[in-house]
């Protein structure tokens, strides 16, 4: 009768003895410092159980002035990360694309930030520090303790999407995790830390300071979970599989991205086995430029009668949360580009192999609400206004594949592969801007007898 | 002697004979074409009629046979000129522009989708094709 009762009324457990747990702490090859468009190697542990959504990035970060300007971490510290690829033995498994920072923030604006609050700096410092209560009025924002290091403990890619999490590292070739730490400009560089009065005045945090500072990052490490279990049963059902099929199969999240100055059509082509999804993200063409922090619309500015303490701007009650001070990073303002002529809402439309997806040009409302439902996500939106969407999260996504693929390593995306499909952003009534495409694709890692492996894109 | 074809140039075949006075009855069933061997005596006898033109058009003679419409209308009785159908009846998901897909309207025929892969190169030496194969 237990197979027929729920299990909220069933008596049973399952009992795994002999389980082991650990943690290993690795330091990179060589320095473990690094500045902005450096590189730091890691390599994973090569003969045990690796459980790899617990992979951690440990770090001190400090910015410096220069010139007298003051240097401001930026929003969530995996911003600092420009690229992260993963290396098996000499073999590239995770495509070293270009603006994984640029990914990791377009993804918190549609599935929620997977930043975490406690060691990953999720906002922007103007005056006071949230980290370590340090007052940083006059000067840049620097964390050199090592009791107050940054982490990053959540991966875009292979670490955090391979399928099963936990893999034997001993059946695959050495794992390397090279990461390339961003340029500089991802700092805000502001001239003061008065709050912001909304005319870009001089002394306020959003005004920029004319030398840009740099960022350096010490004491880099990474922590992995390892596993022990005293049962060979894993290790016979890897040597079966091989032998019988003559690999595993491993599905992970693979990310190519196209950058391109936007202006009516912006064409790029994405070659692989399953093309899930595709995202938008629109910015001004001075993004990478020196600039102090941007006011999310909405949310505190100094006024007349209130300069120390400021104003909400959607009402002086702050609905929805807008009661409190928030900036990010001008490098990672996405916002929807100017329209050509200001009564004329602009459109977006898709082209994949010369078919039009969809088959009618969408406004920017109507491809927010795709986008909503592109991603597989429980994240339930009830902050967000559609200005602030507007002024400073413009991220557009449409999925190919069908939906909760991930959970079910299920690869049905576009197959592009021989063709290499040719595809296209069509706009009408924006001006310019800039505009950074990501193509997410679902990847095999194929692993064989003798460490052999094989990456299906 | 065949004096009416002769004078229109017309030689008798050979073995015919002159016409007489019994030929000039109708001899036989009406059907028979060749009375005497040496022509059609009545051309265009056996070319059907062409049917009659209506003297009136349907636009002003009203077929007597049709009835006058009832008060009360019968509205399986009556055919509109166009089928009634959904209007969403022609909407259907664009397909045909990727590897695998059921060719469609999408499908550009100048682009091939079903091409050969390329190989993947080893692990150990990318000199050699990997042995670990892939997805057709």
């Amino acid at each position: 009768m237990s197979g027929v009762l729920p299990a909220n009324v069933s008596f049973f457990m399952q009992r795994l003895q002999g389980v082991s747990v650990s943690h290993f702490k690795i330091n990179p090859q060589g320095n473990d410092s690094a500045s902005a468009n450096k590189i730091t190697r890691l390599e994973l542990p090569s003969n045990s159980l690796l459980n790899l959504r617990n992979t951690r990035l440990f770090f001190n970060a400090q910015t410096v002035s220069q010139f007298g300007g003051i240097g401001r971490l930026p929003n969530d510290i995996s911003s600092l990360i420009e690229r992260v690829a993963i290396y098996m033995g000499g073999t590239l498994v995770q495509n070293n694309f270009q603006g994984y920072n640029v990914l990791c923030h377009a993804k918190a604006v549609v599935e929620g930030s997977k930043c975490n609050s406690v060691l990953g700096h999720p906002e922007i410092v103007r005056k006071t520090s949230y980290h370590n209560g340090a007052d940083f009025t006059s000067t840049s924002e620097t964390y050199d303790k090592l009791d107050e290091m940054f982490c990053i403990d959540n991966w875009e890619g292979l670490l955090g999407s391979l399928e099963p999490s936990i893999i034997d590292s001993g059946i695959c070739p050495q794992i390397t995790v090279e990461i390339t730490w961003a340029e500089n400009s991802v700092c805000p560089t502001i001239s003061g830390t008065a709050l912001s009065t909304g005319t870009d005045a001089a002394g306020t945090i959003d005004h920029a300071n004319a030398t840009p500072c740099t960022y350096t990052v010490t004491n880099i490490s990474m922590q992995v979970e390892v596993l022990g279990m005293a049962t060979s049963v894993l290790d016979q059902i890897t040597e079966q599989r091989i032998a019988s099929v003559g690999y595993l199969s491993l599905p992970f999240k693979n990310y190519f991205t196209y950058v391109s100055t936007h202006n009516q059509t912006s064409r790029f082509s994405v070659n692989s086995a399953s093309w899930d999804r595709v995202w938008f993200v629109y910015r001004d063409t001075s993004y990478p430029n020196t600039a102090g922090a941007h006011v999310v619309p909405g949310h505190k500015i100094a006024t007349a009668t209130n300069t120390l303490t400021g104003e909400p701007t959607f009402d002086s009650g702050g609905v929805l949360d807008t009661n409190s001070e928030k900036y990010i990073s001008k490098y990672f303002r996405m916002k929807q580009p100017n329209r050509s002529v200001t009564s004329v809402a602009a459109t977006y439309q898709l082209q994949v192999n010369g078919a039009s997806i969809p088959a009618y040009t969408l406004n920017a409302s109507e491809f927010y609400a795709i986008t909503k439902n592109s991603v597989d996500s429980f994240h339930h939106e009830t902050k967000m206004t559609t200005g602030q969407y507007k002024d400073s999260y413009f991220v557009q996504c449409m999925r190919f594949c069908l939906p909760d693929s991930t959970y079910s390593r299920l690869a049905s995306g576009l197959d592009t592969r021989s063709v290499s499909a040719q595809a296209a952003l069509v706009t009408h009534g924006l001006t310019e801007c800039n505009l950074t495409v990501i193509a997410e694709c679902t990847s095999e890692l194929r692993i064989g007898s003798g460490r052999a492996v094989e990456i299906i894109a | 002697m065949d004096p009416t074809g002769y004078y229109a140039g017309i030689r008798p075949l050979p073995g015919a004979r002159e016409l007489t006075y019994f030929d000039l009855s109708t001899s036989g069933p009406t059907s028979e074409k060749h009375q005497n061997n040496i022509r059609d005596p009545v051309p265009g006898i056996f070319t059907p009629l062409p049917l009659h033109p209506d003297q009136f058009s349907a636009a002003i003679m009203q077929n007597p046979m049709h009835s006058v419409l009832p008060c009360k209308g019968q509205p399986e009785a009556v055919r509109f000129g166009r089928f009634a159908s959904s209007l969403t009846g022609g909407m259907y998901t664009n397909t045909g522009y990727a590897r695998h897909q059921k060719l469609g309207l999408a499908t550009n025929h100048a682009m091939r989708l079903d091409g050969a892969i390329m190989p993947i190169a080893g692990s150990f030496d990318p000199g050699a094709l990997n042995t670990l194969g892939t997805v057709k």
